[in-house]
């Protein structure tokens, strides 16, 4: 269920990052990395967009023996759809442009 | 210590995360391995511990949580009144015709409450207050902790003292303006859990046994 707010900068940032290589599932550490977001800022932003049915999630194995398993993420593709919709919005703020 | 820190810091954010995201506590904890090696493990579990808080009021199970400890914070100074109402003097001596402020600053006159003939009864009135503020002052862990049954028995000793301490107030014809802290304490205590108790009761109605506060 998407809402029709505006997407926030966060969020924007956010579909940026994984509208970027929309087929690969991405760690939380490392979209946190790539994003400049803070755990308290991405995990809100993932549990939300999650719900709403942007994002979707999945366990991936660990790459490392004796790690638990990691929670993967990446867009859905409604998510895909909002990502590009707001693509002009991100380009404005100085974000990079989807590939479609 | 900022590791022992950290991770501290990381177990209240999964339990404020409760049942409802299971998930994403795990999620978060995996990723917490990964910020360890990073050697930012406190900055990434404050970040987690800020985001499970501010997920709390938006779901039912979160705002249940919130209310607990509120209503567990607000059953200490009923505590600390009491304790104030002893070092005041009672039941044994009134605060004095300068009153409580006056008490506090050092000039009140206290004079015996209790007469020669009542005051056998001085030990077994201190015994019975101070019973019963040690009472109200393990019912917030009770509450926190959800165990309905030993908040209902310690409801049930918390009542039994304070109507105790009414019938010796009466008995031993002492001034009953000194139960009215105790007995609005108790009513505020046992309306307050009362109503905790039958919100928990409808939230997890159905719920399997073995689920939290189920």
């Amino acid at each position: 269920m998407a809402t029709n707010r505006r997407p926030s900068k966060q969020m924007l940032r956010l579909l940026d990052a994984l509208s970027a290589t929309p087929r690969e599932w991405r760690h939380g550490y490392d979209i946190m990395k790539e994003t400049g977001l803070l755990s308290g800022t991405l995990y809100p932003l993932l549990m939300r967009m999650t719900d709403q049915g942007l994002v979707e999630a999945e366990w991936r194995e660990p790459a490392q023996p004796g790690r638990p398993p990691r929670h993967a993420y990446r867009l859905t593709a409604q998510g895909l759809a909002l990502a590009r919709e707001t693509a002009g919005e991100r380009r404005v703020s100085g974000f990079k442009e989807v590939p479609v | 210590m900022t590791a022992k820190l950290a991770w501290a810091v990381m177990t209240l954010a999964e339990a404020c995360l409760g049942d409802r995201r299971r998930d994403w506590a795990l999620a978060m904890q995996a990723e917490f391995e990964v910020a360890i090696d990073d050697g930012r493990p406190l900055g990434f579990a404050v970040g987690c511990l800020t985001g499970a808080v501010r997920d709390m009021p938006k779901h039912v199970e979160g705002r249940f949580a919130l209310t607990s400890h509120a209503i567990a914070l607000a059953l200490f100074p009923i505590v600390a009144l009491l304790m104030l109402g002893v070092a005041s003097g009672f039941p044994f001596l009134p605060s004095g015709h300068a009153g409580l402020s006056g008490w506090l600053a050092g000039q009140s006159e206290p004079m015996a409450l209790l007469t020669p003939w009542n005051r056998n009864f001085a030990p077994a009135l201190a015994l019975l207050i101070w019973a019963l503020i040690a009472g109200h002052l393990l019912m917030p862990w009770f509450v926190l902790e959800r165990d309905w049954t030993r908040v209902a028995t310690l409801a049930r000793v918390n009542a039994a003292a304070t109507v105790t301490l009414l019938l010796f107030t009466s008995v031993l014809f002492l001034d009953p303006a000194f139960m009215v802290l105790p007995v609005l304490g108790l009513a505020i205590e046992l309306s307050a859990i009362w109503l905790l108790y039958q919100w928990q009761t409808r939230l997890f109605e159905g719920a399997p046994p073995g689920a939290l506060g189920a």
